[in-house]
């Protein structure tokens, strides 16, 4: 039998390792989550604005339920900074109450919310935003922008489920935020969040946000985007839920960007 | 016998496979040539080149013209969908070394570009080197995109952006050849996923390309 010379056993040991470096290079050439949020923001950008009536429905642990009515307008302001104004139109004690928010794509958010009690819009600041907004589960943070120059994002996988093919990253804030970390999954098919996973400090998944019942819109110029007709947002700690239901909704509208000014919430 | 023969063919065998190793090794470094920028975010890896050029020849038609023997014109088209100018972003954002915010701002306008319209590079020849000018629509340049029956018309820029090579973003495009970038009012998410028609009308005649 032919024995090998120690020099031929080290050019196959090289071919190996080679053959094994090619294929390293050849899977770091794959997509990651940074192409994947790139493309879902560029498939939802230029809806122009977005006027919708909701319903907001409060759970506590023993599943009584409080019902709120608002209305939400969005709009895009600039490449660079979008606009959201959230109003309580029922019931009594809540009507008139204001969340306004000027979404940045680089600096920090800016919000103010104008109560009808105290009738002086107040500027809700970094420390606040992760207080609960109305008594639901959303915090102030969860109506501020979520661009993606405000997160670093993990590596990408793939996962089936009823709705056909996600895309599951983790993304952290680059800013301080109530949660440390979340694990987002993008369906590929509405090219929208489904859910997002919050986790804190120790790792732990505390809080989960569900997006359904997607319906799809014309915007004009040829576009065409999935909205979410239903969030539910739960707490896993304390079993809270609360679930947005939207009744009506207009996307591509012309508005006037004076409704989105601090002096216009009075 | 068998045994002298064996051994020639290891021998043989052994020598190419060194050739090959001296091969590899010239290709991995070929591959890791662009510097990596430490600044950004591992999002933004340096996509494989070879993998880049594979795209970059899946959305490119090429049509050459000839009267007789005289080449009238040689235009290559190359379909710039997403998966592609997101690969030409991070090239670029690593050949350059940009910080986060220039990398954030550019990103930002690629989104937005992405957002508005459907982009092709177009690669030209000719040997009028005074009609190779698709700016000039008075000459007879002009583009239209047909998707699901409805025709968009073009717009030609120059291809204003110098720092990069073409040649090292289109493995086709020579030194005889010049830039330029189509313009369509077309969402490219929309875009992409349907079969296009591009019609090319030049002084020198037409040509139609197909990207499915």
């Amino acid at each position: 039998m032919k024995s090998f010379k120690p020099s031929q056993i080290i050019y196959l040991f090289v071919l190996v390792l080679n053959l094994n470096l090619h294929a390293n290079l050849i899977h770091a050439a794959s997509k990651s989550a940074l192409d994947i949020v790139t493309e879902v923001e560029a498939k939802n950008k230029n809806y122009i604005s977005e006027q919708s009536h909701l319903k907001l429905v409060l759970y506590d642990s023993a599943s009584t339920q409080i019902e709120r009515e608002l209305k939400v307008t969005n709009f895009e302001k600039s490449q660079d900074l979008e606009y959201y104004l959230v109003e309580f139109l029922s019931p009594k004690d809540v009507k008139g109450t204001k969340l306004l928010t000027w979404a940045h794509r680089q600096k920090t958010d800016d919000q103010w919310v104008y109560l009808s009690s105290i009738k002086t819009p107040k500027r809700i600041i970094g420390s606040n935003r992760s207080s609960n907004f109305m008594g639901s589960e959303f915090t102030y943070e969860d109506f501020t922008g979520a661009y993606i120059d405000k997160f670093n994002f993990g590596n990408l996988s793939e996962e089936e489920s009823e709705d056909g093919l996600l895309w599951v990253f983790e993304r952290t804030p680059k800013e301080k935020m109530s949660y440390n970390k979340q694990k987002v999954f993008i369906s590929q098919k509405f090219m929208n969040v489904i859910k997002i996973e919050y986790y804190n400090d120790t790792g732990k998944k505390y809080k989960q946000a569900e997006f359904k019942d997607f319906k799809k819109y014309k915007v004009g110029g040829g576009k065409e985007m999935y909205r979410s007709s239903n969030i539910t947002i739960q707490n896993l700690i304390t079993n809270r839920k609360s679930i947005l239901i939207w009744t009506d909704r207009q996307l591509g509208q012309k508005l006037n960007p004076e409704i989105f000014s601090k002096s216009s919430l009075k | 016998m068998q045994s002298s023969i064996l051994n020639n063919f290891s021998n043989l065998f052994f020598k190419a496979l060194s050739k090959l190793f001296v091969l590899n090794l010239i290709f991995i470094s070929a591959c890791s040539s662009p510097p990596l920028n430490t600044q950004l975010d591992p999002s933004w890896k340096m996509p494989s080149m070879s993998e880049y050029q594979k795209a970059i020849r899946k959305n490119t038609s090429r049509v050459r013209k000839y009267d007789g023997f005289y080449n009238k014109f040689d235009i290559s088209i190359t379909r710039l969908n997403q998966d592609i100018r997101i690969k030409q972003l991070k090239i670029k954002a690593n050949y350059s070394q940009w910080e986060v915010k220039e990398a954030d701002n550019e990103r930002a306008k690629l989104i937005e570009s992405m957002a508005k319209e459907s982009v092709f590079f177009v690669s030209t020849f000719t040997p009028k080197r005074d009609l190779n000018n698709l700016t000039m629509k008075d000459i007879g340049w002009n583009a239209s995109l047909e998707i699901d029956g409805t025709k968009y018309p073009g717009k030609f820029k120059g291809y204003a952006n110098k720092t990069y090579k073409l040649e090292t973003l289109y493995d086709h495009h020579t030194p005889w050849h010049k830039g330029y970038i189509l313009e369509f009012d077309l969402p490219t998410p929309e875009s992409e996923l349907k079969p296009q028609v591009l019609t090319l009308t030049s002084p020198f005649g037409y040509a139609i390309y197909k990207f499915n």
